[in-house]
């Protein structure tokens, strides 16, 4: 008979708590549209969330041993994340929590070994927004190069839909899962139950998919599933490389690619440059929140 | 890739389907209400307006029937003028009605000139309803909207220049005993010619999903 011992100490608590916001605060990026266009039902949309985050956390280890290597201070590291993640939802500031997680790890534990990884990291940040550009790109052009029916059109919209909300749970599984339990564990049934976790926490506060449906009546689906299906699959890329990157950027990444297609001008670079402007603040004021703790401990 | 383009073709969808449906039911049923003012005006015979206003009636429920379908088919930035092409298609048939019902009001039947113009511009609605319906192929089936959409856009232009350049100038110059009797009398063109705004509103909604998809 196997016997599974999980010890519960605070750092697995406030990581199930993250995973919790986590899963609350995804859920409509992952399925959002797909419900909104009734590629299928809100329940089914649930489910097949579900089953994506955890597949992804199966494939967690790679990620999860990344964010592992960089770690001395796991619970202070989380204690940050929880207290930043909890006043930039409060605030309304689009701070990523991997930016958070890892420059806090960084900052807590600043030595030559760490800054190595951190640069494979950074440099994952800034390439998976550029790849997921890239992909959007080609993505949309074949796109607006198909010719069939509206009707079979939109099946096959409804098709990508849900490949799409799938690939993102999916990420959320083996990317942002690892990121946060990988601070403290590689351990692979620790990576399910918090999958568990993430799944709860989209069930209980999923009612935000109804927010986003407003929005999404006013875009064009075509756009925002091939934006995100383009964030989705740059963010598997790193995955498989074990770097720990946000999907929220790499999406971000995909619209502008997709605007792309409609040519340079069509891009709004004011709303793009404040998003940048966090994507190097966050990390920075992260990385000093944890350097200024590790020096006062 | 073929995998793909199979099960596209296989996935059938029911409610998309139903939609279309019941927009070209609309089609059918005004189509039929045109052909039932017309021998309403040769005959004035009470069953035949009993049988618009009953077609008339039909064409609220169907119209409800694309409402709801509406909740789960196409895709949300879709569902605003499908809605707006029922409602618009179902304002065909109330215009219908009420010509039929204004007719029977009237004293007087119509001059040959008249006559013909209004029959002129019932053919040419006729003609604009079955571009509609190629419109509705096009969705379902696939091909070029854009000289389908032009087409109807001509002959809406002609049915208002027939009005603005014909029969009005002739209504101004036309005795009429009372009051009333012209009032219906202008009330019924009116009827008649706002249905080719109506089709033409329809083509530009269905234009407007066309571009949606490309």
């Amino acid at each position: 008979m196997i016997t599974i011992e999980i010890s519960i100490n605070l750092e697995l608590i406030i990581s199930f708590y993250l995973l919790f916001i986590l899963g609350a605060n995804n859920v409509a990026n992952a399925i959002g549209t797909a419900y909104a266009s009734r590629a299928t039902t809100y329940r089914n949309l649930l489910i097949l969330f579900s089953i994506s985050v955890i597949i992804g956390s199966l494939f967690a280890k790679n990620v999860g041993s990344t964010v592992n290597s960089l770690s001395s201070d796991a619970l202070t590291a989380l204690i940050i994340s929880a207290l930043v993640m909890t006043l930039s939802t409060y605030k309304k500031v689009p701070i990523s929590l991997h930016t958070v997680i890892i420059c806090s790890l960084i900052g807590l534990n600043f030595n030559s070994s760490n800054l190595y990884v951190f640069g494979e990291i950074l440099l994952s940040w800034i390439l998976s927004p550029i790849i997921a550009v890239v992909i959007a790109y080609i993505l949309y052009s074949a796109y607006e190069k198909i010719d069939i029916s509206i009707l079979k059109k939109i099946t096959m919209i409804r098709y990508f839909l849900l490949i799409s909300a799938a690939v993102v749970a999916f990420n959320l599984g083996s990317n942002d899962l690892p990121t946060v339990l990988g601070t403290f564990t590689t351990s692979q049934i620790i990576y399910i139950i918090g999958a568990i976790f993430l799944c709860l926490g989209a069930y209980l506060y999923g009612n935000r998919v109804s927010e986003t449906l407003s929005m999404i009546t006013n875009l064009s689906v075509s756009s925002a599933f091939i934006a995100q299906l383009s964030g989705g699959l740059a963010v598997t890329i790193f995955t498989a490389l074990g770097m720990p990157v946000s999907t929220t950027q790499a999406i971000v990444g995909g619209i502008l690619g997709v605007g792309l297609t409609k040519g340079i001008k069509t891009v709004r670079w004011k709303v793009l440059k404040n998003i940048i402007f966090w994507w190097v603040v966050a990390p920075i004021i992260a990385l000093i929140i944890g350097f200024i703790i590790n020096r006062m401990i | 890739m073929d995998v793909i383009t199979m099960s596209i073709f296989l996935f059938e969808r029911d409610n998309e389907k139903s939609v279309i449906d019941n927009l070209r039911l609309l089609i059918q049923m005004s189509l039929k209400s045109i052909e039932l003012l017309k021998d309403y005006m040769n005959s004035k015979d009470e069953k035949i307006l009993k049988e618009i206003i009953k077609i008339e009636e039909e064409g609220d429920e169907t119209t409800k029937n694309i409402r709801i379908n509406l909740e789960k088919a196409f895709l949300p930035n879709m569902r605003r003028e499908l809605s707006r092409s029922a409602e618009l298609l179902d304002e065909t048939l109330d215009s219908l009605k009420h010509a039929a019902m204004l007719y029977e009001l009237l004293k007087e039947e119509f001059d040959e000139y008249l006559k013909n113009e209004i029959d002129l511009v019932l053919m040419i609605t006729v003609d604009m309803f079955q571009h509609l319906d190629r419109v509705l192929d096009v969705i379902e089936k696939g091909g070029d909207l854009d000289p389908i959409i032009k087409e109807i856009k001509d002959k809406e232009k002609f049915i208002d220049d027939v009005y603005q350049n014909r029969i009005y100038k002739y209504l101004i110059n036309l005795e009429v005993e009372s009051f009333w009797e012209g009032k219906i009398l202008c009330d019924f063109i009116d009827n008649i010619v706002n249905i080719s705004d109506y089709i033409e509103d329809v083509a530009d909604e269905l234009h407007i999903i066309y571009l949606h998809t490309k």
